[in-house]
């Protein structure tokens, strides 16, 4: 059997819940292995439906021609973003990295195996988002049998230029953080250099749109899918192959892919070797111990600090849960300088003017998405990994565990989103009222991500991983914490919103949906405390 | 014959934290070799370097022949490694892993079988390999690890603490194969911080100490009349 082959079958083997599911008699796992089989396949069942939805819309109103850029911009970026985020973890330090360097496989094997992984595990968002969109696409403009077939096998190369050009990121910061004696540091802040910025890709986007002088909603999304295919190549033709059949835009798609495959992967695995032997050292510090390493504290604040010291120890910890963090730091400065109308029309992706609306109460919800969506207590029992026996076998009350693992959430995402919040209202010029409205709505949001994502945490714990990505992008635990608090914030937060808005009554509004995160918080804190007897 | 040749090895950590430094020695066929030295000397540095895991800075290492740099695969093809934490594939069953580096190494179908049965029956793992290696204990991740670098018959296998968590019973069967591979020529490269063990196990020894080896020889040039113990305390004790 072809090598390439053989890692690929056996990685996919060794992370898939088909062995649990068949070998394992323990009911717990094979519970938790049914969840990560339904979870998905329901989420995915929700992005075709929407992804869907969006297409049939733009090809029902006449721009059909552009709805083949949809699943092009989706599938590129969320292939780039999820792979700059995950690849370090996948790339680096793994667990079975001695093992497998020390077997006869070429490292170009090795290395393009844990990229081929990544590709595949990322396959199937990529196929639901465009199928569903050719479907859509189908139902109104009715193409010919070449356009299904040109579909169909061009997305199975879309996502692989983004992931190649994040994983080249990804293997340049690795080849300069290495060098460093505060690694994880170094990595940590080249990561953050390099994603941040994507995150404001959309005023680039809404800039060409402005330009264009394009009003109306629907040619607006057709015009932000149109100006990113000049950006990157790879949309546009992809765009080109299927609508006009163009055979150049074919062959341009898989020469690129094909090439820079060979590329990224001749010129990594010459450094893979002597990457992961710099980030393996472990140089010594020179320092002795210092009275304040023996300062006494409580058992809650030992956690908290064991948990920061966990979290800024864990490159993709630190990337993953700290990016929230880092967002919010910077629209609370950015705020500050530059016309809100601006910043919270980027933010939102779509004009708005601050001075039309009470704009002040919705930030909050904004700050919300950046400060609560990954909360730390979400993975952090998963994290402690093999280490856990250190906890279970010490004399600790696991509640006392969890109120450490809180704190430092709380610790962690708090200020940060106080600070936003506050800079926010003085920017906007929010009234006392407002001020304080705003306050509690971002401490009760924090207090209830702290403690429910402290629930799911703790109730999907999964301490057998292979890298801590899967734990923190791939975890159940997060996974059940992330979806029912997005939707939820995204359905009642807009319902609610709207009906504050339609009535006036927006700040009796948020101080109710404060109140009703506070009162969420209370279960999740009695689950909380079950778990912990169980435990 | 040399099976193993390290020449000069040098690692360094940092900017000049040498974690190994100058290191020579060979090991032949036939060899039991024992690589001695308290914690941190640098003895899995320099056993990391061997196997290809891990780059280092100056000097050269062979293996049957061929440099480690130069040629990394024809090495591998006829090591085995064992580290110190069998770091291995948790949701694969015992068979699925060693089935993987059966492939891995090119063996046959018979062949593979009839190893893997043959060290699995020795080590009482048989029954076991359907299960998977997250329910393993740390001894049974061991011995699977054990088998899986034994299964191509390698002309150097190299341990890492090879002992450690192992019942008595499948250590006593681990020396029984170290002493099979060396009648059959090939060699065994191990660290270990049992001196006894080494003492009783080994024809030759080294002693490292932060990063230089300090003693290097045949266990009768070595240690004379004195125990392993006693001479290793001798050449690590500060001057």
């Amino acid at each position: 059997m072809n090598n390439q082959i053989l890692l690929l079958k056996t990685m996919l083997l060794s992370t898939s819940n088909r062995n649990i599911l068949k070998y394992c008699d323990d009911k717990k796992k094979r519970g938790l292995a049914t969840g990560n089989i339904i979870g998905p396949v329901i989420l995915h069942v929700l992005i075709a439906v929407y992804v869907g939805a969006m297409c049939y819309g733009m090809a029902f109103f006449g721009m059909a021609d552009t709805v083949p850029a949809v699943p092009a911009v989706l599938i590129t970026a969320i292939s780039f973003l999820f792979t700059l985020l995950k690849a370090h973890g996948m790339l680096f330090g793994y667990k079975e990295y001695d093992m497998l360097m020390s077997m006869p496989f070429t490292t170009k094997a090795v290395v393009a195996d844990r990229f081929l992984f990544m590709y595949l595990k990322n396959l199937s968002w990529t196929c639901v988002v465009s199928f569903a969109s050719l479907i859509a696409y189908a139902v109104v403009a009715k193409p010919g049998v070449l356009t299904y077939v040109l579909w169909i096998l061009l997305t199975f190369l879309l996502p692989v230029l983004p992931m190649l050009l994040a994983v080249a990121i990804s293997a340049l910061i690795g080849g300069i953080g290495s060098g460093f004696r505060h690694k994880n540091l170094v990595l940590t802040i080249l990561t953050f250099v390099f994603v941040i910025p994507l995150f404001f890709l959309q005023y680039f986007i809404n800039d060409i749109i402005e330009n264009d002088k394009i009003e109306s909603m629907m040619d607006q999304s057709a015009s932000v899918f149109s100006a990113v295919d000049r950006f990157v190549p790879t949309i546009g033709w992809f765009s080109k192959a299927v609508n006009d059949h163009s055979l150049l835009s074919v062959i341009l798609l898989i020469v690129t892919a094909v090439a820079a495959y060979e590329i990224v992967f001749i010129i990594f695995s010459k450094f893979y070797k002597s990457i992961n032997s710099r980030m393996s050292s472990h140089s010594m510090s020179h320092e002795k111990v210092k009275n304040t390493d023996l300062k006494a504290r409580s058992v809650v604040k030992s956690i908290a600090f064991k948990e920061f010291k966990l979290f800024t120890g864990c490159v993709a910890y630190i990337t993953n849960v700290g990016m929230g963090v880092v967002m919010a730091v910077i629209f609370g400065i950015v705020i500050l300088f530059v016309d809100p109308s601006f910043l919270v029309s980027m933010v939102a992706g779509t004009p708005v003017d601050v001075s039309m609306v009470p704009i002040v109460l919705i930030i909050p919800v904004f700050i919300y998405f950046f400060t609560g969506m990954v909360p730390s207590t979400a993975c952090s029992m998963s994290l402690e990994g093999k280490n856990f026996w250190i906890i279970k076998s010490l004399p600790l009350d696991m509640m006392d565990v969890f109120k450490g693992k809180m704190l430092f959430n709380i610790l962690l995402f708090l200020p940060a989103a106080l600070f936003c919040t506050i800079t926010s209202c003085i920017s906007l010029k929010a009234s006392p009222m407002e001020f304080l409205v705003a306050v509690l709505y971002t401490c009760s949001t924090c207090l209830f991500s702290t403690v429910f994502g402290m629930y799911c945490g703790a109730k999907h714990m999964r301490l057998d991983w292979e890298t801590e990505i899967q734990v923190i992008k791939q975890g159940r635990a997060v996974s059940s914490y992330l979806l029912p608090n997005m939707l939820g914030t995204m359905i009642l937060g807009g319902g609610l919103v709207a009906v504050g808005l339609i009535f006036n009554i927006l700040p009796l509004v948020m101080t109710a949906f404060s109140a009703i995160y506070l009162l969420l918080t209370i279960p999740a804190y009695i689950g909380v405390k079950k778990l912990a007897r169980t435990l | 014959m040399d099976v193993l040749k390290i020449s000069n090895y040098t690692k360094v950590y940092g900017k000049d934290k040498k974690a190994c430094d100058n290191v020579t020695l060979t090991v032949e066929s036939g060899d039991i070799f024992g690589f001695i030295g308290h914690n941190g000397a640098g003895k899995s540095t320099t056993i990391r370097a061997v196997v290809g895991v891990m780059d280092f800075d100056e000097g050269t290492i062979e293996i049957d022949g061929h440099d480690v740099r130069k040629d990394p695969l024809s090495c591998k093809k006829v090591t085995a490694y064992i580290p110190d934490n069998p770091d291995i594939y948790e949701n694969l069953t015992g068979i699925q892993y060693l089935n993987f580096v059966a492939d891995a190494f090119g063996i046959s179908s018979a062949d593979r079988e009839q190893r893997i049965m043959d060290y699995a029956n020795r080590f009482e793992i048989a029954d076991s390999l359907k299960n998977l290696i997250s329910s393993y204990s740390h001894g049974m991740k061991q011995k699977v690890a054990i088998i899986g670098a034994l299964i191509h018959n390698p002309k150097l296998l190299v341990m890492d603490e090879p002992f450690v968590g192992l019942d008595p019973k499948a250590s006593f069967t681990l020396k029984e194969i170290m002493h099979e591979m060396c009648t059959a020529g090939s060699a065994v490269f191990f660290s270990t911080h049992v001196l006894d063990v080494a003492e009783k196990l080994c024809n030759k020894i080294a002693i490292i100490k932060k990063g230089r080896i300090i003693a290097n020889g045949t266990m009768e040039e070595l240690i004379g009349d004195k125990s392993l113990e006693e001479v290793f305390l001798e050449a690590v004790k500060d001057e």
